[in-house]
């Protein structure tokens, strides 16, 4: 798409305008019913939702959602949302379409919030000044006159409830008038206000302030004293962190079986008019296989979303970040870069789309590229099968194997975070200044709709992905190799993936992971796991002949502890298991997490740069790891 | 005396931002302004950022560096 494109569609559009934390997606969830859809803007890399809404004289506008900014003309990096939402509304004005900007502004937070009031005033667009936390502000012992706003600014001005209903009908009423004006570039005199004087004449207290309402002044701070204390806070954080972990991690896990076993189910119904041939596996094992992939996923994001909704629109998202922002910091880390970290432990899917809390661009992009190196839960059936094959009887040096595996995962994520904020991703770090709004209730409607958003989104962006990769990857497996003598009827699993295209690729990649102990069943192993990594254990086991190694893998352990190649030999060594292990914690064998780095960076260099970086760094570390484990008498 | 070495839960004013251009109108678009009412709640732990109140109702968390580099005026 050329960069020239024009960014609006010709009718009339309203842009919502404001700091984060002020209301834009409960005013922009209230004027279109939560329509919610991310909209093509041509050059535009953050996501900017928009959604129809009809006015009764104007007709049907675009409404549209841009990032939550501080200020337009203080934009210290074009990445950031206010870099972003800068270039979006420069562009707007250069086409001079017709857009309204509606500035969404906290009346709790009058004084700051009219700074960026004025940098709008200066651009030539009609702005409409939209009030929220009215309700907070009157519950406060204040209250809002909004007259001498009007008369200062030269611009409507409306105070609304977020949560009533009867103020949407005042808010489209203005809406309508305005979009229905001719004239859209409004010159306007130099302002001749100043934000605290005027903020001051807008915002009085009551006549009478009741005790209560005085307190409710303070009711943040005193909800601080116990959730920021110097011992508890860290504790009720983490605490709490574990206890997220432990939803995506078990709670998505029954419901993700429960899918599972509904397209298997799905799967024999549709085997059985498909006969026994390629379609039907193609059917059963390429598609729906890869549909159960992609869903697998949902509960996750769906769990993961709704948390960080809720964590961020009560505003003890910015508290977790200040608690653990010192700890963090000596890594090359910012404090909210925890959330995706751990996520990251149960997959790395949610955790690369958690990312987007990160307000730093290149923080962001580093965080995404050494995600895929922590230990996510698909790792675990492998590193198991792999430690009961090669460790066998010695459950005391497995257990510190499988700590070892953990550990080696977050060490390597901090290191190669450290050298990529030097290298790849190297730039100036924004100064940490982050808001912490006042403790409020969410909108658990928005948080409702921004989940089904999410899951939507995974599905079309990211499934299709993973769903043409896993119908590639069965024809690599179950597709003959060119110029392959064809096979007996009724020939077993194993012997279709010995005759397959993937094992010719696997004799192929056989020179450069001989180094490493693999041969190319191994590497088959691999190459099936790329698809999801617990396919591994699977894989071999239907190579070996050893049927269902999936619920019991010590079958399987056997087999590859005892196998000998053709002159007797063991073919599988300690070092190789080793070896294998090493690999398998560094290497980003995951179709799915490159997708959704390919969808969250909207670029395939990353993607390449991450598989690139992941299988020099695994090949390496296993080919020293094995070296070493031969020194030591392995 | 800055941001930093001001004792908490007590009142200053902003008296410059020893910052480069770029910052310095980012953090004035915060709130972060000369002349701005500000007070240090808490501090983070080990070395973590500080909690500090702007204009009486916003709170930021401020980066150390950040906040060795504002210039305030304690109220006496």
């Amino acid at each position: 798409m050329s960069a020239d494109a024009r960014l609006l569609a010709d009718g009339v559009s309203v842009l919502l305008v404001g700091r984060p934390n002020a209301g834009k997606s409960s005013v922009y969830n209230r004027l279109t019913g939560g329509d919610a859809k991310v909209g093509n803007f041509p050059g535009i890399t953050v996501d900017v939702l928009a959604a129809p809404l009809a006015l009764p004289r104007t007709g049907t506008v675009q409404v549209l959602d841009l990032p939550g900014v501080y200020s337009l003309d203080a934009a210290i990096d074009p990445g950031t949302d206010e870099g972003v939402a800068r270039s979006f509304l420069d562009r707007v004005a250069a086409e001079r379409g017709r857009a309204l900007l509606v500035q969404v502004l906290d009346a709790t937070q009058l004084a700051a919030s009219l700074a960026l009031t004025r940098e709008l005033l200066r651009r030539p667009l009609p702005v409409v000044v939209v009030l929220t936390q009215r309700d907070v502000l009157e519950a406060e012992g204040r209250s809002l006159d909004v007259a001498p706003l009007r008369a200062a600014l030269g611009v409507p001005v409306i105070a609304v409830n977020a949560r009533d209903a009867g103020s949407r009908e005042g808010l489209i009423a203005l809406l309508d008038a305005e979009a229905s004006r001719t004239d859209w570039t409004p010159a306007r005199p130099a302002a001749t206000w100043t934000a605290e004087a005027l903020a001051a004449e807008a915002v009085r207290d009551a006549a009478v302030v009741s005790d209560e309402a005085l307190a409710r002044r303070l009711r943040s701070d005193r909800i601080d004293r116990v959730l920021l204390h110097g011992v508890a806070g860290p504790v009720l954080f983490l605490g709490l962190m574990v206890g997220l972990f432990a939803a995506v991690y078990a709670v998505a896990d029954p419901v993700s079986s429960l899918l599972d076993t509904v397209l298997q189910g799905l799967g024999a119904v549709l085997a059985r008019p498909l006969g026994t041939g390629l379609l039907r596996s193609f059917v059963t094992d390429g598609l729906l296989g890869g549909a159960g992939t992609v869903l697998a996923f949902l509960p996750q994001i769906v769990i993961l979303t709704a948390a960080l909704e809720l964590l961020d629109a009560s505003g003890y998202l910015a508290r977790g970040a200040f608690l653990l922002d010192g700890v963090l910091r000596p890594f090359g880390l910012g404090g909210r870069s925890f959330v995706p970290m751990l996520t990251a432990h149960a997959c790395a899917v949610p955790a690369i789309a958690a990312t987007r809390i990160l307000r730093d661009p290149r923080e962001r992009l580093t965080m995404i590229l050494v995600l895929p190196l922590l230990t996510c839960s698909a790792r675990i059936p492998t590193y198991g099968l792999i430690l009961a094959a090669f460790f066998h009887g010695r459950p005391v040096l497995q257990a510190v194997l499988f700590v070892a595996l953990y550990l080696s995962g977050i060490v390597a994520a901090v290191v190669v975070s450290l050298v990529l904020r030097r290298s790849a991703t190297k730039g100036r770090r924004l100064p940490l200044v982050l808001e912490m709004p006042s403790y409020r209730a969410p909108d658990l409607r928005a948080v409702g709709r921004t989940c089904v958003l999410a899951a939507k989104r995974f599905v079309h962006d990211v499934g299709t992905s993973i769903l043409a990769c896993g119908a590639v990857l069965w024809v690599l497996l179950h597709v003959p190799a060119p110029g392959a003598a064809p096979l007996p009827t009724g020939a077993t699993a194993g012997a279709v993936i010995e005759h397959s295209a993937g094992a010719s690729l696997g004799r192929a990649l056989e020179p450069v992971t001989r180094p490493l102990g693999f041969d190319w069943r191994i590497n088959v192993g691999l190459l099936a796991s790329f698809g999801a990594r617990e396919l591994m254990v699977g894989t071999l086991g239907v190579i070996s002949g050893v049927e269902d190694a999936d619920s019991d893998p010590r079958p399987l352990a056997d087999r590859l502890r005892t196998a000998r190649d053709e002159h007797g030999a063991r073919r599988y060594g300690t070092r190789t298991g080793i070896s294998l292990l090493v690999f398998f914690v560094f290497a980003c064998q995951c179709m799915s997490t490159l997708v959704a780095i390919r969808r969250e960076t909207r670029s395939w260099r990353w993607v390449f740069f991450v598989a690139g970086y992941t299988y020099a760094l695994a090949w390496v570390c296993a080919f020293l790891a094995s070296h070493v484990a031969a020194l030591l008498g392995a | 005396m800055t941001l930093r070495e001001l004792p908490h839960r007590h009142a200053a004013r902003i008296l410059r931002l020893n910052l480069d251009a770029s910052e310095t109108l980012w953090l004035r678009a915060l709130g972060l302004a000369e002349g701005a009412a500000v007070e240090v709640l808490r501090a983070g732990l080990l070395g973590g950022p500080l909690q500090v109140r702007v204009g009486g109702h916003v709170a930021f968390a401020i980066d150390r560096a950040v906040a060795g580099a504002i210039d305030v005026e304690p109220a006496p």
